[in-house]
């Protein structure tokens, strides 16, 4: 039989899976956005915030939500190769395979969505885009521009790229949907869902306002670090309830638990 | 360092022991001397109070350094009756003033209506200035109207170098019993 | 897992850091309270000496006022009295200005404080075995500091003919020659004797009144206090010899007598006394 902190800690181990994604009214509403943008005679949309604020898991939604009903296509891993990257381009509109050996030419491509006007839209969701080259996202947007393609794309929120963001798309249409961290109270309701969804419901009412205060004061709120914070700390207690489980507490989270949580992850100085 | 830290705050509270409390039982004891030096070492600490003033100065006026009331004298005057104190301190150390001058200048002070206190350098500064005394050999005589059996004596002592003094005997029948030496 | 178990001494080592640094800076703050406290006072207090000794050097420019040119040196007292002119007066009269009056006496007194004694025995961390007696106390540890009952303990021992320890009084014995300590009460009363010879005061003969009186002789106060009474019958305290003196002679009745038509004219409490005393036998 496994430790119980054992379970409630792989709740948060990071991942995008779908079936992780967390019902926040601010995720939501990005959601909904994003939705709607599809929509909109726009070709390319920025989905744009810190690392760990749920851009991934929010493409993730969108195209398995949608994969049904659209043309949409989602490369979740950054093709920092060209040639690759016009090839599963291709071969995604095209829904054909093309021998290795062979090279897709991008004029070729150019010309091909063109044809394809009026009669099909596809969306292609890129994540990570920060790692694509700058010819290759100039061969996005002169893909964008066909008005057959459209691309959401996903950029770390640093300070540079907020610069390039705005110096390279500024001229064309966007759509532009900022991820930030969580407030307090959506970090809350974030931990306490992820816990009820696996049967963890006495833990998730355990849960203070202290305790997320001390969490997100020390991860602000973003999403990878509360996870890992939590994964640390249900590992913390999953060794005391084992080894000296009358130091456990089944009433509340213990400060100190949550201490040795920030100074092994290095928010505290110890 | 944490340690003398804590110490220090520990300790800060009875660094405002009561000197108060003590200068009262010195004062009781009619130790004067004590009481006013007491008075003069911890006069810093105290000086915002009336009441510490006000024994300060009543247990300086017995002695001879009486010169020590001018101190508590001019803080007192924060009340009515601590201006009452003042102005008592005040006139006293104004007699002695003027009764020195008297006695070593030669000053007239004959017909100067001051206040009266209970204080013997008072008694002595009006029988002193109406003119009610013995003249003989340099000492004037006085004697006490209410206190039959009181007699003073004022002098000038000028057996110190350099310094002299101004004496103020006094007899309860016949009997020396207390004197006063002023510079 | 020893992972966890360091983890667990860094976080007692963190915890400990936290509670010092606490103290360290509560530390802090009190001290610079204190800080601030004591340089208020300071800066209260050199405003309030600044601002007294304006007045001080104010009250210098006005004693030049203080004129001590007598405004008549030969006449009598009573006379000069009744002449000086009103601002010649400083200090001592209500009525200045008011020409040819006579000037009034003003009287001061020192008021003594009321000092709670447990108040400020709490402040003390000195405890001392001495406990004041309370005067006058409304609620308990409340004293009134007595006025200077002028006569100290070495003092009373003197005039008791005990030893005397004051050093001002050891220390000046050998330069002054005209005091004379050492006398016997035979000598007392003739030195007396020979004053009351030649001055005839009733104050001579009531100082021999109480000699003889200390020294038992009754019939020689009681002989000397009438005489004392007849220079001069306000005298007080050859009444109330004259009559203990009776009354230890065993005259109890003429004492009484005595006493009682004295107090019927002047109706002094201390003759009334001194009537219950002798009726009570307690003299």
């Amino acid at each position: 039989m496994t430790n119980r902190f054992e379970n409630l800690k792989n709740i948060f181990i990071d991942s995008v899976d779908k079936d992780n994604f967390v019902e926040l009214e601010s995720a939501t509403y990005n959601y909904k956005i994003l939705e709607e943008s599809l929509n909109k005679p726009l070709k390319m949309v920025l989905l744009f915030g810190k690392p760990g604020t749920g851009k991934s898991m929010l493409l993730n939604k969108l195209y398995h939500n949608l994969k049904e009903s659209r043309d949409i296509f989602f490369f979740d891993a950054p093709i920092l190769s060209e040639k690759e990257f016009l090839r599963r381009v291709y071969e995604s509109i095209s829904a054909k395979d093309i021998p290795h050996n062979m090279r897709v030419n991008f004029d070729g491509l150019l010309r091909y969505c063109q044809k394809l006007k009026g009669e099909r839209e596809i969306v292609f969701l890129l994540d990570e885009c920060q790692l694509y080259s700058e010819t290759l996202m100039e061969k996005i947007r002169l893909l964008s521009d066909t008005r057959v393609v459209k691309f959401i794309i996903t950029l770390h929120k640093t300070d540079d790229e907020d610069i390039i963001a705005k110096q390279h798309f500024k001229t064309r249409i966007w759509e532009v949907v900022e991820l930030s961290n969580a407030t307090e109270n959506d970090l809350h309701i974030y931990i306490q869902k992820k816990m009820i969804q696996k049967g963890f419901v006495e833990i998730a009412h355990m849960l203070q306002k202290k305790d997320i205060k001390f969490i997100h004061k020390h991860t602000h709120g973003n999403f990878r670090e509360t996870n890992k914070f939590l994964y640390t700390l249900f590992d913390i207690y999953e060794y005391y309830d084992e080894n000296i489980p009358h130091k456990v507490s089944n009433k509340k989270f213990s400060k100190k638990f949550l201490e040795m949580t920030a100074l092994k992850l290095g928010y505290i100085n110890g | 360092m944490m340690k003398a830290i804590l110490f220090i705050l520990m300790t800060t509270p009875f660094l405002f022991s009561s000197n108060l409390s003590k200068l009262y039982k010195l004062y009781e004891k009619q130790e004067y001397l004590k009481a006013c030096d007491y008075a003069v070492k911890y006069y810093n600490k105290n000086k915002n109070s009336e009441k510490y003033l006000t024994l300060y100065g009543l247990s300086c006026l017995e002695t001879d350094k009486i010169y020590r009331i001018a101190t508590p004298m001019i803080r007192l005057g924060k009340s009515e009756s601590s201006r009452a104190n003042a102005s008592y301190f005040s006139t006293i150390l104004l007699q002695k003033q003027l009764l020195r001058q008297a006695l070593f200048d030669g000053k007239k002070i004959d017909d100067l209506h001051l206040p009266t206190t209970n204080f013997i350098l008072s008694k002595i500064f009006n029988l002193f200035v109406n003119k009610e005394y013995v003249l003989k050999d340099g000492i004037y005589k006085f004697e006490d109207k209410d206190n039959k059996e009181k007699t003073y004596k004022l002098y000038i002592d000028n057996s110190r170098k350099n310094k002299k003094y101004m004496m103020i005997d006094i007899y309860k029948d016949e009997k020396f019993i207390k004197r006063y030496r002023y510079n | 897992m020893d992972n966890i178990r360091e983890l667990e001494k860094r976080w007692y080592y963190y915890k400990v850091k936290k509670i010092l640094l606490f103290l360290n800076s509560f530390g802090f703050v009190v001290m610079l309270g204190l800080g601030s406290y004591y340089a208020f006072i300071k800066v209260h207090l050199i405003e309030n000496i600044f601002n007294t000794e304006t007045l001080l050097v104010k009250s210098e420019i006005e004693t030049p006022k203080l004129t001590v040119e007598p405004v008549l040196v030969a006449k009598p007292i009573e006379n000069v009295i009744k002449s000086i002119e009103p601002r010649e007066i400083v200090m001592a009269s209500k009525n200045e200005g008011i020409e040819g009056s006579v000037p009034h006496e003003v009287s001061l007194e020192p008021i003594i404080p009321i000092i709670d004694m447990e108040k400020e025995e709490r402040k003390s961390t000195h405890t001392t075995k001495y406990r004041a007696p309370s005067r006058q106390t409304a609620q308990s540890g409340l004293v009134r500091a007595k006025p200077s009952a002028y006569l100290t303990a070495s003092e009373l021992a003197t005039i008791n003919g005990k030893s005397y320890s004051s050093s001002s009084h050891s220390r000046d014995t050998r330069s002054i020659k005209k005091i004379n300590l050492n006398g016997t009460s035979d000598n007392y009363i003739e030195t007396i004797k020979k004053k009351f010879a030649s001055n005839k005061q009733p104050r001579e003969a009531l100082l021999l009144a109480k000699a003889f009186y200390a020294e038992k002789n009754y019939n020689k106060s009681e002989e000397w206090a009438l005489k004392a009474n007849k220079l001069d019958s306000n005298l007080e305290e050859s009444w109330y010899l004259f009559a203990k003196s009776k009354a230890k002679l065993g005259q109890k009745a003429d004492a009484i007598k005595i006493l009682t038509s004295y107090y019927k004219q002047r109706h002094l409490p201390k003759a009334k006394a001194l009537i219950i005393k002798i009726k009570s036998e307690r003299l």
